[in-house]
């Protein structure tokens, strides 16, 4: 099954662009995985941009990672970015998937799930549709850990 | 030479870009942890993001956003109990090196303040130099007056010509 990874480079960035490209970017792994529902997948980040873009300004989400069953997208958001870095989104493995995808899982590990159901912005079952879920899951304890000094 | 030129005023407007969101999305984290903090409502910071980013970008860039502070207080007074102000300072020598945001060093202060009495609210106000582009949505107003009891600053944060800082102060109840 292919696992693709990608980066996202945030601290300068604005959390417009990044939602723009993470959400570009989950369509075309779409198209390369010929998901038959990418309008609707469209239609659920289209319904999630105020609640992405809020947890990207409190710097919250860890990890982004898109489930196709027959293949997986995994993006890790990266709040230690230097000014010069890029993102990485080299998704091509993706064109190597030869069953359609019948659901699309996206899931998005939070640092902080507290601040997250402070600030609203837990309730993302209400965005599933048909053939695409939405989740929340808490970072690793370990993860957790390691980004504390 | 006009090559050179052009590629020197990409360079830095590139720099000056880069600072001015870097900026933005720290001083944009630490509202929402100092609300988090402090356990405040924060419907009425989410209602105000859009129009705060979008109006520091514009203040930043043209170098007149002196300060933004989150004001605590019981609303029927006329004192503040809390003063969260960043203030901003700019430079013309761009510095490479990033400083960011000192969330962690705001959380672990947060964790040794008491809690706020029962119906305590806030509101953001902006300071910015004479002359500052007006941005529709901001309407002027006088910060209560406060009587400081504690001052903390925090670490500095930014990139290239921008830096920014977290000070809390303490008022009194009265």
């Amino acid at each position: 099954m292919p696992e693709v990874n990608a980066t996202l480079c945030l601290p300068f960035r604005q959390p417009e662009h990044t939602v723009t490209v993470l959400t570009g970017t989950i369509i075309e792994a779409c198209k390369r995985t010929c998901f038959r529902y990418e309008e609707e997948t469209a239609q659920v980040l289209g319904a999630m941009v105020d609640i992405l873009e809020l947890l990207l300004s409190a710097n919250l989400i860890d990890t982004i990672s898109v489930d196709f069953g027959v293949a997986s997208l995994q993006f890790t958001l990266r709040s230690d970015a230097s000014p010069e870095d890029e993102d990485e989104l080299d998704i091509e493995l993706l064109d190597l998937v030869l069953e359609p995808p019948a659901t699309c899982v996206i899931t998005l590990t939070l640092a902080d799930p507290d601040k997250a159901a402070f600030l609203n912005c837990a309730d993302l079952e209400q965005y599933e549709t048909e053939h695409v879920s939405v989740s929340l899951s808490p970072a690793p304890e370990d993860a957790a850990e390691e980004g504390e000094e | 030479m006009p090559v050179v030129v052009r590629d020197n005023v990409r360079v830095d407007t590139n720099i000056l870009l880069k600072a001015v969101t870097m900026v933005v999305n720290c001083v944009m984290e630490l509202l929402l942890e100092i609300v988090f903090q402090r356990r405040l409502d924060p419907a009425y910071l989410l209602g105000l993001r859009k129009l705060l980013e979008d109006s520091m970008y514009i203040w930043l860039h043209e170098r007149t956003l002196e300060g933004v502070l989150l004001e605590v207080s019981l609303p029927e007074s006329q004192n503040a109990l809390e003063n969260w102000e960043v203030v901003f300072a700019y430079s013309d020598d761009p510095d490479a090196t990033v400083k960011r945001a000192p969330t962690e060093e705001l959380k672990h202060f947060a964790a040794t303040l008491k809690g706020l009495p029962p119906g305590s609210a806030y509101r953001v106000l902006v300071r910015v130099a004479p002359g500052a582009k007006v941005v529709p949505g901001w309407a002027s107003a006088t910060r209560k007056n406060i009587n400081p009891t504690v001052e903390k600053h925090f670490g500095q944060f930014g990139y290239g010509t921008i830096n920014g800082q977290l000070r809390y102060t303490a008022g009194i109840v009265e």
